[in-house]
């Protein structure tokens, strides 16, 4: 199973970005408002919520499919969480995209258009390396925050047997629930190691830029 | 209307990806629109009531106003 939250939002992000450039709607803004607020509210709440959706007796979810009857946040483990996150987390991709798609100047696009690309070849070859430096830019800050994030703790305490547990909430176990502190922090450089590792990776694609 | 035919499968696409993904962002908060207005709430997302005894009791618990008093000093 392939599953990625960053992934996930970059994709959504984008995609929301990009079919809704040209859309004059007061829906879009319906759209828009619904995935930023998914973005602003505060974690125990979205955690509460998520609680509730994925319920296997009760949840939402489950009410729409009938004949299910699966308690997602137990069987289907990591993929829930990723699916959660990316719900969390697609509004900054897609805000960040949206600025930068009205960046790529039109006449590109219109150039592009006359000598007859289509639009998959307009998005390949005119708009992805126009905003190249905002597509790594908006990676490597979800790649940090989603790496270190501890929401999925308030969702599933890590469980069951730890299989959901990402690396914070493992930290935050040992180093202070169970007060091990030569352990935590050893366990804490390693995050730190982590984050410096995807940072300096980001920077040297952005630096190959210029 | 002249369009053609991958004109309007186009925009038939569209339409289909916008409302799966409202979908998807609106109905996990489906519940918050209805549990608080519950006076017997369940993890279930369904219309009941409505009451306010949910608010009333909130209200009525002094530490509530200790822990706003605190956000907002944080976000002030």
């Amino acid at each position: 199973m392939f599953g990625s939250a960053v992934v996930g939002q970059t994709f959504l992000g984008f995609a929301l970005a990009w079919t809704m450039r040209d859309w004059r709607s007061p829906l879009r803004a319906v759209v828009e408002v619904l995935v930023i607020v998914a973005w602003i509210l505060p974690s125990s709440v979205v955690a509460f919520l998520w609680i509730a959706f994925l319920d296997g007796q009760s949840g939402t979810l489950n009410a729409l499919l009938p004949g299910v009857n699966t308690e997602w946040l137990l069987d289907t483990l990591l993929l829930a969480v990723i699916v959660f996150n990316t719900w969390r987390g697609t509004a900054f991709s897609m805000l960040l995209y949206e600025a930068a798609l009205s960046a790529v100047p039109p006449s590109h696009l219109e150039t592009a258009r006359l000598a007859g690309a289509s639009a998959f070849q307009q998005l390949r070859d005119v708009v992805l390396p126009t905003i190249r430096g905002h597509i790594l830019t908006s990676l490597l800050l979800i790649s940090l925050w989603t790496f270190n994030d501890f929401t999925p703790y308030l969702l599933t305490r890590g469980g069951p047997n730890f299989r959901t547990e990402v690396l914070p909430v493992f930290t935050f176990r040992n180093a202070i629930s169970s007060g091990q502190l030569g352990y935590g922090a050893a366990i804490s450089t390693v995050v730190l190691g982590v984050n410096l590792i995807i940072a300096l990776f980001y920077l040297r694609l952005l630096r190959e830029r210029s | 209307m002249g369009e053609t035919f991958r004109q309007v499968l186009a925009r038939v696409g569209f339409s289909v990806f916008v409302a799966l993904a409202a979908a998807f962002f609106a109905l996990p908060m489906l519940w918050l629109v209805f549990a608080p207005f519950d006076p017997t709430p369940t993890l279930a997302a369904r219309p009941a009531g409505p009451t306010l005894a949910n608010f009333r009791d909130v209200f009525q618990n002094p530490l509530v106003l200790t822990s706003l008093r605190n956000s907002l000093l944080l976000a002030l």
